[in-house]
Order: structure tokens, then sequence, then C-alpha cells
């Protein structure tokens, strides 16, 4: 069966198995060290803390791709599992209780966004290049501004053959109404992400409805413009697709030195304050 | 599809997204193809940068720029398509690298403000108290050294290991745990070695729980290189205000212990010893009044009848002596016969010895041949000679001396003189003499000691000049008066009544001017036989011509003394009439000897008269009761035959007994203060039923009471007959008590005082007994359900913090 199974299913399979096995070894050891009256906050906390480290490691890793430190793609699958380690290591490190203090809570929360993000990451890292591969061109973010201005360019040329061919100011003034505005900006980002193609149907169909009273010279230039609309359309789905995979990290990383931070900070008070307990 | 990219080396450019700055004309096609640099700042100049071929200047535009223009160059080789500057963007990636510097700086802002404010504790609160340690007077540092210094040295407080038990030792300025707190279990660690030593020596239970077999391969609990444990090893802090501080899982009690078990009911070790853990301390046996004695009754006892449950309902109680043994045992006690306990009396001396020491003791009984009490040996112990001399005095006979060592009789010499001084100190200075030569005792073993019962001693003609002999004892002069007098031995009998008076409620006929003879016992004794047919006592002319005055028969006295106090004595009838108390013993020796009442010369007169006429229809006087009926509710009073002040007890925990006992049980350290004890003891009943333990120091202790809920003391076994009482509905104590006939229960009282030995009247408790009923489904099977952690006396916690 482990044959038929395709390399990044045998990896994802074997991960996951490794991650519930480690969770199972920490929750033991922590069960263990609890038998012995040991503080096992101390423990889980340092190995917690450790974890985030390595964890941040990684983003430093992307800013080093000289050093010869595996690939990418593996540490990115580290990230991911270690993560969800993570993840166990806290509920453990926090016995089941959500704490009370302002710097706990701090804390708690600061981990917990940076988790429920860096799930947040991966589940649109799995399913938006996907849809945004199918949707049209793929077009590069950095660019997307540009062409949209070249694009916005083209329609008003367009607009002004019309009046210029047809002597007509009815694709003139759909386009002053109607598709400067659409066209000005990145539009419907949020009907984007939901894979929403309805603003684009209803704009076209607008169009559709405006082509019954034109001759046969505006028809051809309003199909142009439809054209346009249409890698408009694509444009702002790639721009809102291609702008979430980045500015998700924009929570993610910025909350991690946070963590980074508090956690230090924690861990110095709790031995501080541990009353001679290791 | 329209398609916008278009990907040709010549019409494409290279992006780089990793750059921290991108051209701000970036958005309208017209990037340059420089783009700013690495600040920031932008480098835009022209198209291009034209270059010089011989004498002209040729266009460098690249394609991706449109290609070479066609106006080309300008004279001075300057590019004739200018770039205006523009305002360069950041980069996503370089606007992401702002945002993580803006969230460390607010997050190390915003840990540093909190560092410095002065709710600083309350910041860094990591959750609430439990609702014991929720006082406002609790503070961090309360608990936590770290709260009291600076957050710099926070590092510091980390690692260091000189702090490592301060915080417990916080713990201990409320709670109190012994004088081992941090050691486990409270112990001293000799203690607890000898208690695992015992466990391994037991077979192992079986059935280790697998946690405890794998976490045994990662070690032991935390303890200190000197075996210590932190407070907050088992007891965790700021998890709200219901959190149990207590709570332990049973895996975690057996963490340390020798042998481990599976549970209650598998494994657990027998009990040994429970719950009689050692004898009871008012031996009563049970087997015998329930068989025996109770067998009379019409109805048979029950346990609650003598039983009850104490205060917090956990400890059965012993009801007490009113109302369990007074019906049948308190008139062994106050019996009406009983004479009570010699605590003063005059010792006896070998005849002869008496007679060749004359010159040096003075006068003394000869009739007196009793020993010297215990409470004597107490109160002469601080006379470091006289307690040399009883001890050289051990096993001699007092009354026989006629072979003794030169040495011996120096001894009894010597002890003789502080019986004497002993006797004048009391009746100089009371009770103030008892205080001095008890030292720290208690004010009960003073008794109310009353001044008149010690008169009795001089007046009754004993030790007539005894103030005065021991003066010029204590001075290293002659004693008043040469050779060997004798009074007469019924004297004391005459002297009954001054004694019968020392009752506490005795009558004192203070208004009698003959009763005032007392006032002035020394003034008479030596002239006590010269007047003994004397009446009314006012024809002293004997003894104002100074005439030897007869000793009295049984007295060894200075004969021909004349005391100082006899001296003065003057043609004051009125005066010389009480100055003369010995007429009183001579006119009671000729009558009865229990003729208390002879001390009134009136009475005596009206006495007298009848026995002269020998009038038997003449009613009279009614005589006075012995001395030891006249205190039959308690109290002092003068046993003339013994030569002793006795004292009578109130009844069922007489104080002055009690206090005796106890200040003869404290000092009872050395073999002769034991013996010492053990007299006290045979006086009265009260050592028949309270028995007495080894204490510390070999010191010997009585117990008053039976077992009593001590709230301070903390064992290592719990429980709560108030618990169980619902369990046992409908079932008698009988249940888990099963009285066990055939032991020698009795047999663990008497001379021994190792509360150890024993045998209890009643059979041990089994595991099984306990574990019917506890098992972890019905009423749960816990250690904490049975077991106290911190073992010891300790005081109550404190209600402040500070």
């Amino acid at each position: 069966m482990a044959a038929s199974l395709s390399f990044f299913a045998r990896r994802r399979l074997g991960l996951i198995l490794a991650l519930v096995a480690a969770g199972l070894v920490a929750w033991g050891l922590h069960h263990l060290y609890g038998v012995l009256l040991r503080f096992t906050a101390i423990t889980t906390g340092l190995v917690l803390l450790g974890t985030c480290f390595a964890l941040a490691f990684f983003n430093a890793r992307k800013k080093l791709p000289f050093i010869p430190l595996l690939r990418a793609s593996t540490w990115l699958q580290f990230h991911v599992y270690a993560g969800w380690f993570a993840v166990i290591l806290f509920v453990l490190h926090i016995e089941g209780r959500w704490p009370a203090g302002i710097f706990e809570v701090t804390l708690a929360a600061v981990f917990a966004l940076v988790a429920l993000s860096g799930v947040f990451g991966i589940l649109i890292s799995r399913v938006l290049p996907g849809r945004l591969a199918l949707s049209g061109e793929n077009v590069m973010y950095e660019r997307i501004p540009a062409l949209r201005t070249k694009l916005q360019r083209d329609v008003e040329a367009l607009v002004w053959k019309s009046v210029e061919e047809t002597k007509s100011f009815t694709i003139s003034e759909f386009y002053t109404n109607r598709l400067k505005a659409y066209f000005d900006r990145p539009r419907h980002r949020y009907r984007h992400l939901l894979a929403s193609k309805v603003p684009l149907q209803k704009l076209l169909s607008e169009v559709r409805l405006l082509e019954r009273y034109m001759v046969p010279a505006e028809r051809l230039i309003l199909a142009e413009i439809s054209e346009c609309i249409a890698a408009k359309d694509n444009l702002d789905l790639q721009w809102a697709g291609q702008g979430l995979l980045k500015y998700w990290l924009f929570v993610h990383i910025p909350l991690t030195f946070s963590l980074l931070i508090l956690g230090l900070l924690h861990g110095l008070l709790a031995f501080s304050f541990a009353g001679g307990v290791r | 599809m329209k398609f916008l990219q278009l990907f040709d080396f010549k019409i494409s450019r290279y992006e780089r997204p990793n750059d921290a700055w991108v051209c701000g004309r970036k958005d309208s096609c017209e990037a340059c193809p420089l783009g700013p640099d690495r600040k920031g700042n932008c480098r835009a100049t022209a198209d291009c940068r034209p270059r010089r071929e011989g004498d002209r200047w040729q266009c460098t535009r690249t394609d991706t720029r449109g290609g070479k223009c066609a106006s080309g160059p300008r004279p001075d080789g300057s590019c004739c398509n200018p770039i205006p500057p523009c305002v360069p963007q950041r980069s996503v990636r370089a606007r992401r690298g702002v945002a993580v510097l803006l969230a460390v700086a607010a997050t190390l802002g915003a840990v540093l403000l909190a560092l410095g404010l002065r709710a600083r504790d309350q910041v860094f609160n990591p959750g609430p108290r439990t609702a014991h340690h929720s006082s406002t007077d609790i503070t961090c540092a309360s608990c936590h050294t770290a709260a009291q210094i600076s957050s710099t040295e926070w590092l510091e407080a980390a690692f260091s290991k000189k702090n490592a038990h301060a915080d417990s030792m916080r713990c201990l300025v409320c709670h109190s745990l012994g004088n081992a707190p941090t050691q486990p279990h409270s112990l001293d660690p000799k203690a607890r070695a000898l208690l695992t030593a015992k466990a391994r020596a037991r077979p192992p239970g079986g059935d280790v729980p697998l946690a405890l077999q794998a976490a045994s391969f990662l070690g032991g609990p935390p303890v200190g290189a000197d075996g210590t444990l932190a407070c907050a090893t088992c007891h965790r802090e700021h998890h709200g205000r219901s959190f149990d501080l207590k709570k332990l899982s049973d895996a975690s009690c057996q963490a340390c212990h020798a042998s481990t078990f599976a549970s209650l009911a598998r494994g657990h070790p027998q009990f040994t010893g429970y719950p009689a853990e050692r004898r009871t301390r008012i031996e009563f046996d049970h087997a015998g009044h329930l068989n025996k004695y109770f067998q009379k009754l019409d109805q048979p006892p029950q346990c609650s009848d003598c039983h009850v449950p104490d205060a917090a309902n956990r400890s059965m109680l012993v009801k007490g002596f009113e109302a369990n043994c007074r019906a049948c045992h308190l008139e062994s006690i106050t019996r009406p016969g009983a004479k009570g306990i010699a605590v003063l009396r005059i010792p006896g001396f070998d005849r002869k010895f008496l007679e060749t020491e004359a010159a040096t003791l003075g006068a003394w009984p000869a009739d007196a041949d009793g020993d010297i009490t215990p409470f004597m040996q107490v109160l002469l112990a601080g006379d470091a000679n006289v307690a040399k001399a009883i001890a050289a005095l051990k096993g001699v006979d007092l009354l026989d001396l006629s072979g003794a060592a030169p040495e011996t009789r120096a001894a009894a010499r010597q002890l003789a003189w502080g019986v004497k001084e002993l006797f004048a100190d009391l009746i100089v200075s009371g009770q103030e003499t008892m205080k001095k030569r008890l030292g720290d005792a208690p004010t009960a073993a003073i008794g109310q000691l009353p001044a008149e019962s010690l008169n009795a001693f001089t007046q009754a003609g004993w030790w007539p000049d005894l103030l005065a002999e021991v003066a010029a004892h204590r001075a290293g002069q002659k004693l008043p008066g040469l050779g060997v007098a004798a009074a007469p031995a019924p004297a004391p009998a005459k002297t009954a009544p001054p004694p019968a008076a020392a009752a506490p409620t005795a009558p004192a006929a203070t208004d009698d001017i003959l009763d005032d003879a007392p006032a002035k016992p020394a003034a008479a004794p030596a002239a006590a036989p010269a007047v003994a047919e004397d009446i009314l006592g006012g024809d002293d002319i004997l003894t104002s011509d100074q005439q030897p005055a007869e000793p009295a028969a049984n007295t060894v006295a200075l004969a021909g003394a004349q005391t100082p106090a006899a001296q003065p004595a003057d043609d004051d009838i009125i005066d010389d009439a009480p100055a003369k108390p010995a007429p009183a013993p001579a006119k009671v020796a000729a009558k009865p000897a229990d003729d208390s009442l002879g001390d009134d010369i009136i009475d005596d007169q009206a006495a007298a008269a009848p026995a002269k006429k020998a009038e038997p229809e003449q009613a009279r006087a009614p005589e006075r009761v012995a001395p030891e009926k006249w205190v039959s509710a308690g109290g002092w009073h003068v046993a003339p035959n013994d030569f002793s002040l006795n004292y009578r007890a109130t009844g069922h925990g007489d104080p002055f007994l009690q206090a005796w006992l106890d200040l003869g049980a404290a000092r009872a350290t050395t073999a002769a203060a034991q013996e010492t004890f053990k007299q006290l003891g045979a006086n009265g009943s009260c050592l028949k039923c309270h028995s007495v333990d080894r204490a510390a120091g070999e010191s010997r202790m009585v117990n008053w009471k039976a077992k009593a809920p001590m709230p301070h003391m903390h064992e290592f076994t719990k429980f709560s007959h108030g618990a169980h009482y619902n369990s046992v509905n409908g079932q008698s104590c009988q249940t888990c008590h099963h009285l066990d006939a055939g032991a020698k229960y009795t047999a663990a009282f008497g001379a021994n005082v190792n509360p150890a030995q024993f045998e209890s009247n009643f059979r041990q408790l089994t595991v099984s007994d306990c574990a019917r009923c506890h098992t972890a489904k019905i009423v749960g099977n816990s250690c904490q359900l049975c077991h106290n952690y911190h073992v010891g006396e300790f005081m109550p916690t404190k209600l402040t913090g500070n």
C-alpha cells in the first residue's frame, strides 16, 4: 500500500506518525516526571522555548541560502511539524489550564496567534497556489501594479478608438460610469479569496446588455474591452491570493519575535520565582 | 484570453523582490532601470549613459527601454531623455522586516515599561492564588525572594543555588512544620532512616504500578543535596482560588517510598499497632470491666456511655472520671478512714545518738520513729550537703546508729540539722521557703501550706527552741542550753487542737487570751513541764525564779536551757499564761489521747471536774474528732503520733498531689530522684489508674488525662470516626473494635514506664478491615484519604503573612 502512495503522501504520513510518536513520548515523560514531583513546567517550558527558537531559525535559514543546511523544503517540513509539536508542548506546559496573569495571558495569546497564523499559513499555502495557477495567466506579484496600469491604458485607448471610429459615446460613457473605477485599483479582494466569480460575471453581463445597442464596430471594441475586464479580474485574483500568501507572514514572523522575547522573560521569571524547584 | 506578461530578454525586466527598495514609479510602468540604491535613494538620471566613440556620443538605451533614441545624446554627452527622480518605496519583504523591528521594539518597550512599573508584581503575577493565600497582607515578597530584588538581578537569581530554599523558608514564616520542615515528611533524617529501614524489611507489596516502574528509570524526586525538599515541589500556587494545593497522586506519594504497591487492597503494608500504638494513658481494663464488673449491672453499658466524639467529630474521647469512674471509684480515693499523706515529718533517730549528740543537735523528740518523707527529700535536695547526707545514709537504719561509723553519724547529724533548718525556714518564711526550695514548681505544689500547722512542731514541745537553735547553729555558736530533756510523748496529743486548727477552715479562737499562747511558742517550751500542774498558768514562780524546768519526758533537749524567748518571762499574768503552752500537754496527759480540745484551759477544767467528781450524769463536752477526720474534705492536719504534718486529698484530681507527682516525675532524672518519685507515687492512689511514661532525659511523666485530640499533632495516619458513623449505620463499634479478652492488658502498667510495651484490650485492625469499603469506586482509597504528609507537632498557621 505504501508503494502506491506518492512521495509527498508517504512523507506526510511518515511525518504525521513521527509527530504522534513525539507527542506521546512528550506526554509520557511529562506524566512520569510529574509522578516524580519534578517541576514539569520547567522542563516542558525549556523544550518549548528551544523548539520555538528552532522554528524561528527557519526564517534565518531562508536568509542564509549560501550555507548548505539542507533544502528549504526540508526546513519547511520540519517547521510545519515542529510547529505542531510545539502546540503539543504548549498544552502540556499549561497543563490544560489557560493562564490567568496579565503577562502569562499575553504570552499564551501571542503563542496562540503565532500558532494559529502558522496553521493559517499552511492552509493557504496548500489551497491558494493551485487555485491561482488554474485561474488564468500567472503573473508575478511585483509586476501586478504595472500590468494593471498598462491594462487600464489599453482599455482607455480602446475607448478613444470607439469614439473616433463610431462617433458614439456609448462605450466611453460606460467606461466613465462603470469601468474606470474597476480598472483604477484592485477590486473584490475578499470575493477573490473566496473564489467567487460573481463580480466578474455581473460586469460581463452588463457588457452583454450594452452590446445589443451597438453597431458591429463598437461590438468588436467592446469584445476587446471584455477581454481586458477578464484579464483585470485575473490580476485582482492574483493580487489578492499572492498578497495573502505574502502578508500572513506579517503576523506570523513579527509575533514570533515577540514570542521569543516574552518566552525568554517568562523563563527567567520561572527560574527566579520557582522556589528552588527544578 | 489576454496575456499581459511578455517574457523576453529584451522586453522583460528582471524582478528582484528581495531588494529592500523599489522604484517609486514602478506601478506606472515607468520604473527606471537602475532602481533605488540599498539605502533607498533614487539613482535615476536618464534613459541611458551615452558612450563616446571618437568624437561622437552614442546612445546606449537598452531594448527594454525602447532601444536607441532617435535624437541621440546631446553635444555635451548627456542623455536627451532625462528621468525625473522618484520617491523609492520599500519592497514587501522590507516592509515585513520593518514590521518585525516594530514588533520587537514594541515588545521590548512593553516589557521594560512593565518591569519599571510600580505595579510590576501585578503584571507578572502568573495567576490568582488559593483562597488561603489571598490575603491582601500576602505580597509577592511574602513568598518569593526574587520579588525583593531588582529585575536586573533576576538573571543571577535564576541560576543561583544559594537561594534554592530561600522561598521555602518564607513559607515557614506562617507555616510551622517542626524542627525539620524541609525534610521529607518534616521528619528528622534519622527518624526517617529508621522508617525506611523498617519499610525495606517488609516483604515487597507486588503489583507495582507501571508508571512507578517507568518513572524509576528517570531518577527520583528533586531532593536537594542536603536531603531537603522545597515546598514548591508539591505545593504549586497561582492556579486559582479553589486549587487544591495539597493534592498529590498516589503514584507521586510512592515515588520516594522504599516499598510500593498498587492500592490499599493490593499490596498495602499490613497495619502494625493500629489503632493502638501505645498503652492507654489511663489504666482501664475493658475486658475486665465488660466481662466482670459490668456484668453485675442491670443493663450493660454501651460504648457511648463512656466515650464521646470530640468537637471535630474525629476522635472518640473518654468522658472522664466524673462520668465514668466516680460511681465506683470515688470512695477508694476519699474514704473516711484515709489518714492522708505525711508531707513533713520529724524523722526518728537512735535515742542514744540523740542523747550523745544533744549538745550539737539540740532538742529532738526521741519517740519520733518515722522516715523522711519524699516531699522532704525534694525540699532538702536543694542543700547539697544534706542531699549528700541523705545519699550516704541510704540503707542505714537511723533508729539504730549504735555501731555506726563516725562518717555515718556525721551524716545523720547533717541530716538532722537539715531537717531542723527546713522546719525553721518554713516556720519563719512559710510558703516562701517552699517556693524557694521547689524552684520553678507550680504554685499548687505549695498546697496553701498553713502557718498554724507548722507552729505545732514547736508548740507541741517537740522542738521548743527550734528557731533559737537553728539561729545559733547557723551562726556557729553554742546551742542555747546543755543537757538532755525529755518531753512527754502525749504532748502532741494535747497540742492536737492547734493542728486541727491548721486545717484551712479550722476555727481560730483569736479572741481567746489563752489561745494567744501559740503566739509565743518559743517562750515557754523549756518551762512547760514546770507549769504542768498549773491550770491557769499564772503562777510562774518557778519560771520567774529561773528554775530549770523538767524536760519533756520524751524529748531530748538541752537540760535547764532557757530559750532567749523564755527569759523575759515577766510577772504579767495575762502574758505569762499564754507563754506557757506546756501546761496543756501536762493536762492532756491525764485526758484521753484523742481529745483534741485540750488546749482550752476552761474546757480542761470543765473536763477535769467531772472526772474528779465522777458525776456521769453531767453532760460532757462533745469530743473533737481525730484530725484526719476533721479534714475529711481534704486539707492539712498534724498527726501527733507520727510527728508529722499530713495532707489529705480533697478528692479526685487534687491539685497538691497532682503538682507534686508532676514535680517528682519531671525531676526523676536520676535513680535517687526516681526512687523519690516512686515514694511520692506510693502515697495516695493516683498512680493506680494514671500511668507513668518515660519522658525526655529519663524523667517521668504522669498521664493525668486519657487520650485527647491534639490539633497540633499531625500523625501519618488520620481517621475520622464521624465520617464512619454513617458507614456502619445500624452496626456497633464492634464492627471495627473487637475485644481481645486474652490480652494481658494490665501487665503493661505498674513499674513499666515504656508506653510502647503493651497489649491492647482490642485486636488490631487489618488492612482488609478498611479495604472492604475503601476501594477506588466506593469511598476512595487514595493515600491522602488516610495519611498526612507532614508529621509532627505543628502550631496553627498564622493568619497574617508578615
